[in-house]
């Protein structure tokens, strides 16, 4: 394989759940000072600040895209600012972004950022938004087509499929609420919950109850990329050894898979790409810090990485395989349905997770020994796929 | 006091907040929504490769060709997959709860997503054989939404 280019320094968090109070520039300064004192830099080597833009438009987005962000957070020779969004997979396009720049030459350290505070919307607001959001204005939306009618839909087309039970989606919700416990971060540390509790929760669009679909949330990340020459001189880098990308569709009527029992069948190529460039083999994965928003597009994920045959990871995730203490740990800060969906920040809360794994600070949740992980992202409505392979070494 | 007055109420809805949004048509795409008033499917088909293309594109999106026609469709469909909604829809169908979406497939190509109508959730089947149906809603917007066949069976 071919040495890695770029390599993840330092993150930051700040704690995922309700706090209208919380505006956003004071998450993007935490968030950033946090993930620069991490990576053992200070502020005034950030030679660039790329931000996602986040969902529902607000002023942040504007002052943003004025260029507030370095001076918000005291990044005094930033030299090049920018936002990069691509909704839910906008972790990949601020990574790009920064990819770019380090290869430019223009900065050697690149903090990305985000933030999203989704409780200055009310409940009617953020409906009537992810209706939109998730379908097609003319073609869909006047159907009362939603956000989780969709999920619903890949759902039932994938238990149709695959004959995945019902409860074996429940078992997934669960796995990632157990992750979720482990996190002081997440929206969810407190509550525990059982596949009767997920099964039993108010059905919000059949198949899918409640638990099953995951919450709008405040929150943010930020991380520190660098050239991997550079990240030599850090504490604990972690390498990012080989990516994939791959993007389907706007509507989910154009998808390039049509049975929802073989959407892995989009997804494999891309995850091996990540895997072959990575130089690891697939045996080598310890960690698998996936992003799918629901249950089903999880077991999907799994189906696409050749730990089971495709349409039996349910029973995997059932048997308890993805949870703490299993075989295959699998999204170790709850995703969005036990961490809190921050809008275009899963993604980052997902990757910053498996910084935090690989550099072995992950607290309560540690993987002991990880090596190497696998991590994704998409948007839109599962318009595209996104892997990356990282290591906190360089497969030799 | 009804679902409306609930909602209001308790949300701080208006009235604006109850109205359903409207297909807002793309000069390519018209011709759909004319045929549907006269209660017609009609897809957009390449008048150089005969590819349908729905929702249409200005162009096709198979041989690029800007020149198309369009046909009437079978009406005919099945049932690919389908959800139903019980909670959380923008306030404007709060009270058509609960009703399915569906995708369905069409013999002529495309996908679509719709309603199933005329049928009770547990009845639907995926794969099972649909057949078009012409909704006029209150406000005169006509959609086409989809019912099982009354002949049995799926057009396979
Ligand atoms: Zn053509």
């Amino acid at each position: 394989m071919s040495q890695p280019r770029f390599a993840i320094i330092g993150t930051g968090e700040v704690p995922c759940g309700h706090y209208p109070n919380r505006n956003e520039f004071e998450i993007a300064y935490r968030v950033a000072k946090a993930a620069v004192d991490d990576a053992g830099i200070t502020m005034k080597q950030v030679g660039a600040v790329v931000t996602a833009a986040h969902i529902m438009g607000s002023d942040y987005n504007t002052e943003m895209f004025f260029g507030r962000m370095p001076e918000a957070i005291g990044a005094k020779n930033c030299r090049v600012v920018a936002t990069t969004v691509s909704g839910g997979a906008s972790s990949f396009s601020t990574r790009k972004t920064a990819e770019g720049v380090l290869l430019s030459g223009d900065a050697d350290y690149v903090l990305v950022v985000h933030a999203q505070r989704f409780s200055q919307f009310s409940a009617n607001e953020q409906a009537k938004y992810f209706a939109v959001a998730g379908s097609d204005l003319e073609w869909e939306v006047p159907y009362g087509m939603t956000y989780n009618a969709l999920a619903a839909m890949l759902t039932q087309g994938y238990m149709s499929s695959t004959g995945t039970t019902v409860e074996q989606i429940a078992a997934m919700c669960v796995a990632c609420r157990k992750w979720a416990n482990l996190q002081p971060n997440a929206m969810f540390r407190d509550k525990s919950i059982t596949v009767e509790d997920v099964l039993k929760s108010r059905v919000v669009a059949w198949p899918l109850t409640a638990l099953m679909c995951n919450v709008l949330a405040d929150g943010g990340s930020a991380f520190v990329m660098t050239r991997a020459d550079l990240a030599k001189k850090s504490q604990r880098p972690v390498y990012l050894l080989g990516e994939g990308s791959d993007y389907s569709h706007r509507s989910i009527v154009h998808s390039k898979w049509r049975d929802q029992g073989k959407m892995h069948e989009f997804f494999a190529p891309v995850a091996r790409k990540a895997i072959h460039d990575s130089g690891i083999g697939p045996g080598d994965l310890d960690l698998f810090e996936l992003y799918g928003s629901y249950p089903v597009i999880l077991l999907m994920l799994m189906d696409a990485l050749g730990i089971v045959e495709p349409g039996q990871s349910g029973a995997l995730v059932a048997a308890g395989e993805t949870s703490p203490g299993g075989r295959y740990p699998t999204t170790t800060n709850g995703e969005a349905l036990g961490f809190g969906h921050t809008g275009t920040g899963v993604g980052f809360s997902v990757l910053v997770e498996t910084i935090r794994q690989l550099q072995g600070k992950a607290g309560a949740a540690q993987v002991e020994g990880a090596r190497f992980a696998i991590e994704n992202c998409g948007g839109g409505a599962f318009m595209d796929i996104h892997f990356s392979v990282l290591g906190n070494q360089i497969p030799g | 006091m009804n679902t409306r007055e609930t909602l209001k109420q308790r949300l701080g809805l208006t009235d604006a907040d109850f109205i359903k949004p409207v297909p807002q048509p793309m000069p390519w795409s018209q011709a759909f929504w004319d045929g549907a008033r006269e209660g017609r499917l009609l897809l957009k088909t390449c008048a150089d490769c005969g590819h349908v293309d729905h929702p249409p594109y200005l162009f096709c999106t198979e041989c690029g060709s800007e020149r198309s026609d369009w046909r009437q469709a079978q009406g005919i469909a099945t049932l690919a997959a389908f959800a139903v909604n019980t909670y959380g829809v923008p306030a404007a169908f709060v009270e058509d709860l609960p009703f399915v979406l569906a995708m369905v497939d069409l013999p002529e190509g495309p996908r679509m997503i719709s309603n199933i109508v005329d049928s009770e959730p547990n009845e639907l089947r995926n794969g099972m054989a649909l057949e078009v149906v012409f909704h006029t809603r209150d406000d005169g917007i006509v959609l086409p939404k989809w019912r099982p066949s009354k002949q049995r069976g799926s057009h396979g």
